[in-house]
């Protein structure tokens, strides 16, 4: 009888139905808001589910359980009926579970199109809708709806009922947002300004994809300076994420709720199993016996390389001064450069080792981005520079004369002089080194150790193999006059190193820093001088010394206030690097070109000027829309750092291109050509 | 009766929880539970053949969907003709709905004719937050080895109706080919579907 009374009134107060359904636990009604609609024009329909009460029905995701409403409808003509939209729905616990639903009658509004000629819609719908308390029943119905075609005719008395069911649903949103999944962490970032989020108090965020979180985790809302953080838990094994998209509820302080349709970016981020298991695929996969090959020929190269050339001749030279010297003293001086190589290659490893577990982002050739390493370097090499061209003699330790102290000396001296190849040769490894590196950094300690060995032992090789070899030490030019003046030459290399370093510091750190390092250079020069004074007094000695260790120490202090670097000048087309950006280009199907450099690699300033900033590349860049990246490395970026790392490389130079619409990079070589990035491009342009 | 009552509630359950639930491609938590014989099973015990597990509950719409038209008992019988070991769960506790104590549960699946090698009897519902099993039907394969190779959903069809079973695509059946192909299984993991599991 209640139930008779309740039906009747639902079918005073409600417009002209369309159609009917009672089933055991519910009702299914079915309104226009047209009573006559023209033909092949859209209209509305609202379906309305009305559950007993405390029974509940669900939201197209029905949460842990459930089913959400299902509809299969049979369309006389042409006529087309939509995906039903929903009203927000609510969280309903149940036990452990938690179900996305409603506790009481919903309507769901479909947009549905008129057929094109006939003179009726008509439209049978079987119809599945699952209503529960705690146990469920499902409820099924079949009905047929007919709408009149002709001359359009609102249904006033339906107007009610659509407008309820529109303010029922989400609002569409304007906001950014991410949705970002990270294992078993899902987080929502939805981009505000600070006045929007100022009264927010919680918020929830209903996936309507499977998979996306936990439905029965907590929701963590964190205000952030670009918006709001939801947090929550995913389960392990969920089904694979196909949209982000789903309705943000939130709450404010004043009480008051709404409720935001939300569609956003979809980022799955990979996490890494342990720190030291770093991505597997990308590096590029060399055994160790390769690596071992490439560490050796990469060491012996890197004796061409400019910034170690000098050092090693000022060795050479030092070895054909010392043709008098006994096989077993040169032996002798070739093992302690080598040992002098290799312990400082062994303590730049270690650094990196625990730097790496520290979890920092630091590639290979880090210490020259140390402003204060870079400047004692310069420092360095000026006095070097210095010495060579005569101002006076560098001895490594304390001045002595006669003959077994001569000896002593150079064994001390060649072993100063490995470390001294070894630490300026880092910044020139890279680029030879990387996949070697990359490689070794991302393996166990006893490998990396094994690759810097060999590396170490390259760099060594061709004067080890000097102080060997008798045959080898008769080709070296008879000792001479002439030594002299090559030496004087070798300081102008060393020169050149140092300006190149003040470029790198002054790039690093600004002009207040330059001019402490001007007078720190100054102040050792006076030193030096101070230091010829003395002639044997010990008193101006340690004045000499204490000048020194004051010039130093002015560099060590750091006594200047270290510029944020602001990357990207410069060129006209060039963007900063930042994935986001680059993500959103290559949606939009742009070619990109995408470039990491440091001030100081020396490597990357020839390739950019022979090949990223030649005329010919910038007029392909033009021609084929290509957008230019460049991702500065100078001073350490995480962000970069992480990008290196999945190319297999410790350091820069990268350089990818991506092709339009590709997702997936070209990566370029190490070392471009004139033509390297146009022949690429032109490549893919095709394709 | 009350003998069955108290091998009931004795029914003990050892498993090593896991942190956050089964995965596919991890190790399928191991448990131990009661038979409606009264004898105890061990899932590691099991080790060496495929596993099947099935959460059901009778009396819920969408297990009889599968029930009363015979596709759960010719995917149990496809299955275990095959070699897979397919155990049911009913993890609904006393008073709720779908709970059945040894004597009820032994004639249905007489009644029903199931194919099934064992029905484990879960009133505490501690094997079913073990794996966390939200609804019924919900399946979980287990190769020999006892790796967890598919969970979720029975088919694509989220419907009570019957004949949402035409041209549904079958992932229990269509995991357990995969998997005996030595294929990879896709998918993995499906949200289930069905009534919730009545802890």
């Amino acid at each position: 009888m209640a139930v008779c009374l309740a039906l009747g009134w639902v079918g005073t107060a409600q417009a002209k139905q369309l159609g009917e359904a009672v089933a055991s636990h519910s009702s299914l009604a079915i309104e226009a808001d047209m009573t006559s609609v023209e033909a092949g024009q859209p209209f509305w329909l609202a379906i309305t589910i009305t559950p007993r009460p405390n029974w509940h029905g669900y939201w197209k995701n029905p949460g842990d359980s459930g089913a959400s409403p299902a509809f299969d409808w049979r369309l006389g003509g042409d006529a087309t009926i939509g995906e039903p939209l929903y009203p927000t729905p609510r969280r309903l616990p149940l036990g452990p579970l938690v179900n996305y639903g409603y506790d009481g009658p919903i309507t769901l509004l479909l947009p549905a199109r008129a057929p094109s000629g006939g003179t009726s819609f008509t439209a049978s719908l079987e119809a599945e809708w699952l209503i529960c308390e705690v146990e469920c029943v499902p409820q099924l119905s079949d009905l047929t709806i007919e709408l009149p075609v002709g001359p359009a005719r609102v249904d006033t008395a339906a107007s009610k009922i659509f407008q309820e069911a529109r303010s029922a649903l989400p609002d569409p949103s304007y906001w950014g947002s991410d949705l970002t999944v990270r294992g078993d962490d899902i987080s929502l970032a939805v981009y505000m300004a600070p006045e929007e989020t100022a009264d927010i108090v919680s918020g929830y965020f209903f996936p309507e994809s499977v998979g996306v979180l936990d439905y029965a985790s907590e929701q963590t809302i964190s205000v952030t300076p670009e918006g709001i953080t939801l947090a929550a838990h995913r389960p392990a094994g969920a089904p694979d994420i196909q949209s982000g998209a789903g309705v943000l509820t939130l709450v404010y302080a004043d009480g008051q709720s709404a409720a935001f349709d939300m569609d956003p970016m979809l980022k799955v981020v990979t996490v890494e199993e342990t720190a030291s298991d770093a991505p597997a695929a990308p590096v590029p996969t060399i055994s160790i016996w390769d690596a071992v090959f490439f560490a050796l020929v990469g060491g012996l190269i890197l004796n061409l390389m400019p910034c170690v050339f000098p050092i090693l001749s000022l060795k050479a030279f030092a070895f054909v001064s010392a043709n008098y010297k006994t096989a077993a003293n040169r032996r002798k001086e070739g093992w302690a450069y080598t040992v002098g190589i290799w312990i400082s290659f062994m303590a730049i490893v270690a650094a990196l080792l625990v730097l790496r577990a520290g979890g920092t982002a630091v590639g290979w050739g880090f210490q020259l981005q140390e402003p204060v390493f870079v400047g004692l370097m310069a420092l360095l090499m000026v006095v070097v520079a210095l010495s060579l061209s005569g101002m006076f003699n560098i001895q490594f330790g304390i001045e002595g004369a006669g003959q077994s102290l001569a000896a002593r000396e150079g064994v001390r001296g060649a072993f100063f002089k490995g470390v001294l190849a070894a630490l300026v040769a880092t910044p020139c490894t890279a680029p030879f080194m990387a996949p070697a590196i990359g490689f070794a950094l991302t393996q166990p300690v006893l490998v990396v150790l094994i690759v810097f060995s060999f590396l170490a032992l390259g760099l060594a090789l061709p004067f080890l193999a000097l102080s060997y070899s008798p045959a080898l030490a008769r080709i070296m030019p008879r000792p001479g006059p002439w030594m002299e003046k090559v030496k004087e030459g070798l300081a102008f290399p060393m020169y050149l190193t140092a300006a190149w370093l003040l470029y790198v510091f002054t790039r690093e750190t600004g002009a207040v820093a330059m001019l402490v390092l001007l007078a720190a250079i100054i102040g050792i020069v006076f030193a030096i001088w101070i230091g010829k004074q003395a002639a044997g007094r010990m008193p101006i000695r340690v004045l000499a010394w204490a000048v020194a260790a004051f010039a130093v120490y002015g560099i060590v202090s750091k006594p200047w206030v270290e510029p944020v670097h602001t990357p990207g000048e410069g060129y006209v087309e060039e963007v900063a690097y930042s994935g986001e950006r680059l993500t959103s280009l290559l949606d939009d199907g742009k070619p990109v070109f995408v470039y990491f450099t440091a001030d100081w690699c020396i490597t990357c300033k020839v390739n950019e000027r022979i090949a990223v900033l030649a005329s010919a590349t910038q007029q392909a860049f033009r021609e084929t829309g290509t957008v230019v990246m460049k991702g500065d490395w100078t001073n350490r970026n995480a962000e970069i750092g992480a990008v290196l790392a999945r190319h297999g490389r410790a350091g820069v130079p990268l350089y990818l291109y991506y092709p339009a619409g590709a997702r997936e990079p070209v990566v370029l070589p190490e070392i471009l050509g004139p033509g390297s990035i146009t022949s690429i491009i032109t490549t893919h342009k095709d394709n | 009766m009350r003998l069955i009552f108290a091998i009931i509630t004795l029914l003990g359950v050892s498993a090593a929880s896991l942190a956050d639930g089964p995965a596919p491609g991890k190790p399928a938590p191991d448990f131990t539970g009661m038979l409606t014989s009264g004898k105890r099973i061990t899932l590691s015990d099991l080790r060496g053949k495929p596993v099947m597990l099935e959460w059901t509950n009778h009396e819920c719409p969408y297990v009889r969907k599968h029930y009363s038209s015979g596709n759960m008992q010719r995917t149990q019988r496809a299955l275990t003709e095959e070699g897979v070991t397919w155990i049911s769960i009913i993890s609904s506790a006393p008073g709720k709905q779908g709970y059945v104590e040894a004597e009820e549960a032994e004639k249905l699946s007489v009644s029903r004719g199931t194919y099934n090698d064992m029905l484990v009897l879960d009133p505490s519902g501690e094997i079913g937050r073990l794996y966390g099993a939200k609804t019924t039907p919900q399946m979980f394969l287990i190769d020999a080895d006892g790796v967890l190779q598919y969970m979720g959903a029975i088919d694509d069809r989220p419907s009570s109706r019957e004949s949402s079973l035409e041209g549904a695509t079958n992932h229990a059946l269509q995991a357990w080919a995969q998997l005996k192909a030595g294929e990879a299984i896709t998918p993995n993991s499906t949200q289930p579907y069905g009534c919730s599991v009545k802890y």
